[in-house]
């Protein structure tokens, strides 16, 4: 029972060292099938569920034999499209979100915070100002651009800051302070997004679809996504040896044999090509790069590799949950699944500034 | 508007003079490059720094203004415009003058020195650099309290005002009060306001995302800051209540400066810390709403202004006159530069964008080490 191996997991009592490794050892796959489980579960609902009311026995009937009705294109297309850029946008953003913590040692590391979002709204927005209404592969570009230099310019100002910073009683290397940079960021693309908006009115449509986040863009080429979330997770996956030893700080992982640089570069292009495609597909989606893999570590420990492998199929859990959540809260419409991850996240992230030790601030 | 008559009871003031406290006699003397003046129980020290940095500030506001009111769509000269002051010359220019451009500016002038002053309070109180209404959610509730009133109760203007300073002071107040165990002074004050703006933000999306495009643009507009929209039926009031509610914040913060040394601290130097510090907080809070209420959430300029006050003071904590006139000089000159460049784009566009700017830039600085935020 799942359920079980959860609880345990969540109260570990003490044991005799030999006891509790084998626990673990057993704990860590059992984990990690529950949120297999979990996954299947959301799948289904993702497909059984929807803003419009289709009995259970229709969609299975529709889904085995498709026909030219609206009900079975709304099936068979619109809700199989959007459970599999769910599945997409959940893994590229909490395995982003994974990779991030560890190479930053930063517990809030989160590509919504850290600006990325953010840049992919404003490169939307500039382009569209620029170039007129663009087809989707031309929105995608923009919005990866923009995705791109945002995490690349908050990137290289935080490391600037901890490059200086070492010596400073840790000053410059506070999580806060990359977050605040984030932030920062965040607040100046706003405000230019907003005066462009406000000069352009056609554009609100497009800003506003584009900033809530959603699973629905029924035009997306699957594929090539696809292809590029699992390179990014495969990635992360051999990448995950590397930063467990450089959590234990640069110098011990480099006199373990990691090649911190190497591994540190290696990684900023993981983030950046997950980072930019989640958004690129359903826009900004909050928080879920920080929930799951903060999940993740915390019911599999200091294991890079499980918790990104965790998070691959937790990402997918918590954003799938939250879209079919959105359909059934605002019936006959639906809430976006970006505001939805937003909100819950939010406390989230309180809860851990709340925890965060003082040196940390 | 004399010298930084501020922060300095008697609590601080340089007593070497000895002066004594028989009521009504003057005692003037200078103490470290610095003037006091004692007069019976009350003393006042004066910082000349202060002084001519404030005048210079107070300078440059007044050029900028008559800059805004000779230069636009319509222009005029100089002469014109002091003419038009005192109820002469053409009849248009004198309407374009006094009844449309002179509100506007006023309205910059009398809403940056609140925010500057209301930064100040703010600032010094929570011993944070960072402790500004626009990082700890107050611009984001004053927003979602709008849209609430725009588009789940369409109402009067009076109830969008009302419900701006509602869901302001509501986050503000959350803030606070999930704060009041990790303390104010570091960052993770700040964070706690991003947490609960991030929540809101979904929550102000969601709002525009589900009406039609005029009424999104429309509600858009009504959270969007700005100076364009000033009458003087808003202007005269706003000015007035701004006026005393700074004379009472100055007034009031002749504890300011020791709070600012730590609520213990302060309590040992005799200041009655929880009192004063409750009653600025208020006082800020009325500041920024009374803006809030005539011209929208303007935000970074309650940042911005102390802390080049402070920069151009040298003083470890901004005065909050100083910054007051900083703020009035940022806010005019943006909205200047807003519809002389950018075609009269909403001057809280131009602030938040200046002030992103400015704040990754600081922390970027703040965190190489070459001087503390």
């Amino acid at each position: 029972m799942p359920v079980k191996v959860l609880g345990t997991s969540i109260r570990p009592r003490p044991h005799s060292r030999a006891e509790t490794s084998a626990r673990a050892a057993f704990r860590r796959p059992a984990v990690l099938l529950s949120a297999a489980a979990l996954l299947v579960l959301c799948v289904l609902a993702s497909l059984l569920i929807g803003s419009s009311r289709i009995p259970v026995d229709q969609v299975a009937h529709y889904l085995i034999h498709p026909d030219s009705s609206n009900v079975s294109y709304n099936i068979n297309v619109l809700r199989v499209h959007r459970t599999i850029i769910g599945v997409l946008v959940g893994a590229a953003l909490a395995v982003a979100g994974a990779i991030m913590q560890a190479v930053t040692r930063n517990p809030l590391a989160e590509p919504g915070l850290l600006g990325v979002n953010a840049g992919a709204s404003l490169g939307i927005v500039l382009g569209t100002a620029a170039l007129g209404v663009l087809p989707v592969p031309g929105q995608l570009l923009l919005a990866a651009v923009g995705a791109l230099a945002a995490t690349a310019l908050v990137q290289v100002i935080g490391m600037i800051g901890s490059a200086a910073g070492g010596s400073q009683a840790g000053a410059a290397s506070s999580p806060v302070r990359l977050v605040l940079i984030g932030v920062a960021f965040s607040a100046f693309a706003g405000a230019v997004i907003r005066g462009v908006v406000l000069t352009m009115p056609n554009l609100f449509r497009t800003f506003i679809d584009w900033e809530v986040g959603s699973l629905t863009r029924a035009d997306i080429p699957l594929l090539p996504m696809t292809a590029l979330v699992l390179l990014g997770v495969g990635a992360a996956l051999l990448l995950a040896g590397s930063l467990d030893n450089i959590a234990l700080g640069d110098d011990v992982a480099a006199a373990l044999g990691t090649r911190v640089g190497r591994v540190q570069g290696l990684s900023l292009v993981v983030i950046t090509i997950l980072c930019a495609t989640a958004t690129t597909v359903a826009g900004p989606v909050g928080f879920v790069g920080l929930m799951v893999p903060l999940t993740g570590s915390w019911l599999m420990g200091p294991h890079r590799g499980w918790i990104v492998a965790l998070c691959a199929l937790g990402g997918p859990v918590v954003v799938l949950a939250a879209d079919v959540l959105g359909r059934v809260l605002a019936r006959p419409g639906e809430m976006q699944v970006g505001l939805l991850t937003a909100f819950v996240g939010s406390p989230v992230l309180l809860l851990m500034v709340l925890r965060l030790k003082d040196r940390a601030v | 508007m004399s010298a930084p008559f501020s922060h300095h009871g008697r609590a601080v003031a340089p007593r070497r003079g000895g002066a004594p406290g028989r009521p009504g006699v003057l005692h003037v003397g200078t103490d470290a490059g610095r003037l006091w003046i004692v007069v019976g129980r009350w003393s006042v020290l004066i910082n000349p720094r202060h002084v001519i940095v404030g005048l210079v500030l107070l300078a440059l506001s007044l050029m900028v203004a008559v800059a805004a009111l000779r230069l636009g769509k319509f222009t005029v000269s100089t002469q014109e415009v002091v003419d038009a002051l005192q109820g002469q010359g053409r009849k248009i220019v004198q309407i374009v003058v006094v009844k449309w451009k002179l509100p506007r500016i006023l309205l910059g002038l009398v809403a940056g020195l609140a925010l500057g002053v209301a930064g100040a309070v703010f600032q010094t109180i929570t011993r944070n650099p960072l402790g500004s209404p626009d990082l700890i959610g107050f611009s984001t509730g004053a927003q979602t309290g709008i849209l609430v009133s725009v588009l789940l109760v369409p109402g009067s203007m009076l109830s969008t005002s009302l419900a701006s300073f509602v869901g302001g002071a509501a986050v503000g107040a959350v803030t606070y009060l999930v704060s009041l165990r990790g303390g104010f002074t570091g960052l993770r004050f700040i964070l706690v306001g991003i947490a609960i703006s991030s929540m809101l933000v979904s929550v102000n999306r969601w709002l525009l995302v589900r009406v039609d495009d005029d009424q999104g643009l429309g509600a858009l507009k009504a959270i969007t800051g700005t100076l364009g929209a000033a009458q003087w039926s808003v202007v005269t009031p706003t000015g007035l209540v701004i006026g005393v509610t700074v004379a009472l914040t100055l007034l009031a913060s002749r504890h300011l400066r020791v709070l600012s040394l730590g609520d213990q601290v302060a309590t040992i130097l005799g200041s009655p810390t929880r009192r004063t510090g409750a009653v600025l907080i208020l006082l800020g809070t009325v500041l920024v709403a009374v803006v809030t209420m005539a011209a929208g959430p303007i935000g970074f300029v309650a940042l911005v202004a102390p802390h080049l006050a402070r920069l151009l003071t040298g003083s470890p904590q901004p005065p909050l006159l100083v910054s007051g006139l900083t703020g009035s000089l940022l806010l005019v000159g943006a909205d200047l530069l807003s519809q002389l460049v950018l075609e009269s784009m909403s001057v809280s566009v131009v602030t938040n964008a200046v002030g992103g700017l400015y704040l990754m830039a600081a922390l970027t600085v703040a965190a190489r080490g070459r001087r503390p935020l």
